[in-house]
């Protein structure tokens, strides 16, 4: 009796509690994301519109690669290219200055000879404009630059008296205005990476250089930058998903309703576009929209990949490139020795 | 202790599979406690008189004696018959603004004396195409929907879906209930096989309405009949314009938006559809523009149109006498539904006594052409379960007479029968506040016999907005000559339009 009572204690066992714990998300996440995720792949073989339970194979790739005769292919395809080419300046525009800006101000703040005062503000300050949602931004931004003659820099300018601008339809300003944002929303965000990367760095470095007498320059240069590669690259990709999914800032930059800049249509802005309802019931654009998620989905796997392998440790990589090919010349040794022959 | 910590980590749980689901919910403002509570405190002051004043009114034949003679008489409202459901707790309306609803629930209750708090709305809030999708929306998920309204530009989209429309012999209506009615709107209640499918109680006719005291300044002109001559067809509105822009120093436009202007032309001046046989040929796409673009671009370049696109925060601010926007139009291209309180000429004004407020200071004249700008239709959704409020409601706001004029007398609005504008109008009780007093039905009144929708197509609203955008383009310089601008209208369109082939 009492071993079974005993081998009943012990196969309780509390695991499923566990499991049953984390089931909610793990069912919500398959329902919500996984699901969308190959229904998304599996539309961008339908059609669009009225025709979206037609299977038409590799059509929508077709259309957005490399367009087609008519005036719809051709309109789709253009625009995708455009779309894509936006994204990457963008995206390039605005992680520029980004990276820099925060690694300045990273150095500064961990640098303890500089001592700044309230450090503890600054950082929640340039932090803040993360917290603001992108819509309360663009409105922001809206009332301050836009195409609006009553918009707070052109009634500067008329003031002035000089003509107002049209800052969304002009390329340059609005993209600026763009990339701006962008830097500006993101940078506290990368500062606090770059802090906790520089933070990260034995200290004893630093002390051995200052003894040695390393100006700051060198000390940068030659330790900081080197031993932050890492978080470097871990931002550059993380940017770089986010920059080419790129979507909020370009698709609310525009006063007339509907009216998207042809120069500031991301390639997530065109998916939207493609994908919503629109002006017409009849139209919602599922296979094109597919296509171009898959497209994007792909692109940024390949890019993501690049840049993972051309920031891999160089010297690592050779060292394992050498363990490799010492393998290799053994086993052919081994092999030789097996068949009897000696080289 | 135990229990407690079970009973923690079960909400916890429960919490996140909550929020999960939170963004599967609508968005729309549900309202059901507002008109609950107004119809309570309403309805206890009809009461008295309610009841025998609308049994009589009911029915037609007794108006016949006062009305005009030509007056036809409208059959009483039929029964349902049978394919919708009853008995709905409520009679649910979606829409995307609630303004001409609260005078109807008063309306509709006082004629056929149904409670008032039966009647709800379901506000999208938003406009313009924005509201069609978010309609998409609701129609996706499983929300009680009874009526809908339904934009002139979209309507047709909706009656050509069995999945969204049912027709109105559903919910007891029949076509001749619409005798006294203007013809066009019969015809875009109708889907392409000729059902009935939507009924409107409202007349869009459009207009011009112009600053009075500009008018006196620049143009030395007192009255609206001369004004209306001064404007009587495009050369003479632009001759005009000419005269304003430079006694006003090139500070005042004639017209109030680009867009504007193409409100006024393509529904007044176009003549072919834009969709024919499934195709928009580029010859047809000529035929529809006509020489609008180059009129567009030379008025706009000469400054006779203002640089403001319509819904945005420049356009109104300009009839107004002060502020950054304070002069720069002459007068909007407005329809008769602009012209109440709360709506577009009113915002234009500002409020009564405040700084730059032009209130009262428009008029109304028809303008360079007769047009008309959208119109509000109802329609029936297939889950409807109150079929005979639904049916009430339909035919004391589009086709009873005496409850139409008792909205027409509340409102102000351009109703859908002719019977109650000539009415209206000979008896000369309106009188807008906005436009000085003016009675503005009486100068839409021709406008509104003449206008004929029969090249719309359910496409319009798609055309009409990558049009608008198109052409600003080119106004503004983005885009270098007109056949630039027609292919960019005729590319972006390719793109939204699937079914329709552009060349």
């Amino acid at each position: 009796m009492a071993s079974t009572a005993q081998s009943r204690i012990k196969s309780i066992s509390y695991a499923k509690y566990g499991y049953m714990f984390i089931a909610p998300f793990f069912i919500v996440y398959a329902f919500f994301q996984i699901w969308p995720l190959i229904n998304t792949f599996i539309l961008s073989f339908y059609g669009n519109g009225n025709a979206a339970s037609d299977f038409v194979s590799v059509e929508n790739y077709q259309t957005l690669l490399f367009g087609g005769a008519d005036r719809r292919s051709g309109a789709l395809h253009s625009t995708f290219v455009q779309s894509f080419i936006n994204t990457v300046i963008l995206w390039v525009g605005n992680f520029i200055p980004q990276i820099f800006l925060s690694l300045l101000l990273a150095v500064w703040f961990t640098d303890s000879k500089l001592h700044i005062p309230g450090q503890g503000a600054f950082k929640v300050i340039m932090y803040l404009p993360n917290i603001i949602t992108a819509v309360s931004v663009a409105a922001l931004f809206m009332r301050f630059l836009s195409n609006s003659e009553t918009s707070a820099a052109n009634i500067i300018l008329q003031n002035m008296g000089k003509d107002t601008i049209r800052f969304e339809n002009d390329p340059t300003w609005s993209r600026g205005i763009v990339m701006f944002i962008q830097t500006w929303m993101w940078f506290g965000n990368t500062m606090i990476m770059m802090m906790s990367g520089i933070l990260g760095i034995n200290p004893s470095l630093f002390e051995a250089a200052n003894i040695d007498g390393a100006s700051s320059g060198q000390v940068l240069r030659k330790i900081t930058l080197p031993l932050l590669k890492p978080m470097v690259v871990y931002t550059l990709i993380t940017s770089m998903i986010g920059g080419l999914q790129m979507f909020d800032i370009p698709f609310l930059y525009h006063t007339a309703t509907g009216d998207i800049k042809a120069h500031l249509r991301t390639v997530a802005v065109f998916i939207y576009e493609q994908f919503r309802v629109g002006n017409n019931v009849h139209s919602p654009q599922y296979g094109i929209a597919g296509a171009a998620s898959i497209m994007l989905f792909v692109v940024t796997a390949i890019l993501g990949i690049f840049v993972f392998r051309m920031n891999r440790d160089a010297d690592e990589a050779r060292k394992k490139k050498e363990r490799k090919e010492l393998v290799k010349a053994y086993k052919k040794q081994q092999k030789l020795a097996k068949m009897g022959g000696i080289d | 202790m135990n229990n407690l910590k079970k009973t923690l980590a079960l909400v916890a749980a429960l919490a996140m599979t909550a929020t999960a689901f939170v963004g599967c919910g609508g968005k729309d403002e549900s309202s059901t406690s507002e008109p609950a509570t107004e119809a309570t405190t309403e309805a206890a002051a009809d009461e008295s008189s309610e009841a025998p004043a609308d049994e009589s009114s009911e029915a037609p034949a007794d108006e016949s004696s006062e009305a005009p003679a030509e007056e036809a008489s409208i059959p009483a409202l039929g029964t349902p018959d049978g394919t919708l459901a009853d008995g709905g707790d409520a009679l649910t309306i979606l829409c995307w603004t609630e303004d001409d609803l609260k005078f109807m629930y008063d309306v509709v209750a006082d004629a056929s004396g149904m409670d008032k708090s039966k009647m709800v709305y379901k506000n999208v809030g938003s406009a313009g195409g924005e509201a069609n999708e978010k309609y998409a929306q609701v129609f996706a998920s499983d929300e009680d929907v009874d009526l809908y309204f339904c934009d002139a530009d979209w309507n047709k989209a909706y009656q050509n879906n069995d999945e969204y429309s049912a027709p109105l012999a559903a919910v007891g209506i029949s076509e001749d209930m619409y005798a006294n009615a203007y013809g066009y709107t019969v015809a875009m209640g109708k889907d392409n096989n000729g059902v009935l499918k939507g009924a409107t109680w409202q007349v869009a006719a459009g207009g011009y309405a112009y600053r009075t005291d500009l008018a006196e300044e620049y143009l030395g002109i007192k009255t609206p009949e001369d004004m209306q001559a001064a404007i009587s067809d495009w050369d003479a509105f632009w001759a005009t314009a000419a005269t304003v822009y430079e006694k006003s120093g090139g500070a005042t436009a004639m017209a109030d938006s680009v867009d504007g202007v193409w409100r006024a032309y393509s529904n007044g001046n176009r003549t072919s559809a834009w969709v024919q046989d499934g195709t928009i040929t580029a010859d047809n796409a000529k035929a529809c523009l006509g020489d609008f673009i180059n009129m567009a671009k030379t008025n706009y370049d000469a400054g006779y149109i203002s640089t403001a696109s319509q819904w945005t925060d420049d356009w109104l601010p300009q009839g107004m006498s002060e502020g950054t926007q304070a002069n720069k139009t002459m007068g909007f291209f407005f329809p008769t539904w602009s012209l109440g309180a709360g709506s577009q000429l009113s915002q234009a004004e500002g409020e009564e006594g405040k700084d730059g407020s032009t209130y009262g200071m428009f008029n109304i004249v028809a303008g360079p052409t007769s047009w008309f700008w959208g119109g509000t239709w109802i329609c029936v959704s297939p889950k409807c379960d109150n079929a005979t409020e639904a049916g009430q409601f339909i035919y004391y706001m589009t086709a009873d007479t005496a409850s139409m004029q008792a909205y027409v007398d509340a409102k102000g609005d351009f109703v859908n029968n002719k019977i109650v504008m000539a009415n209206t109008v000979a008896a000369g009780t309106n009188s807008n506040p906005l436009l000085g007093g003016q009675d503005q039905l009486a100068v839409l009144a021709d406008a509104a016999a003449g206008i004929d929708m029969s090249i719309a197509t359910e496409y319009d609203a798609t055309i009409n907005t990558t049009l608008q955008s198109a052409i600003k383009k080119y106004c503004e310089g983005t885009l270098a000559s007109e056949e630039d601008c027609v292919n960019e209208f005729l590319d972006k369109l390719s793109e939204s339009l699937t079914d329709v082939t552009v060349e």
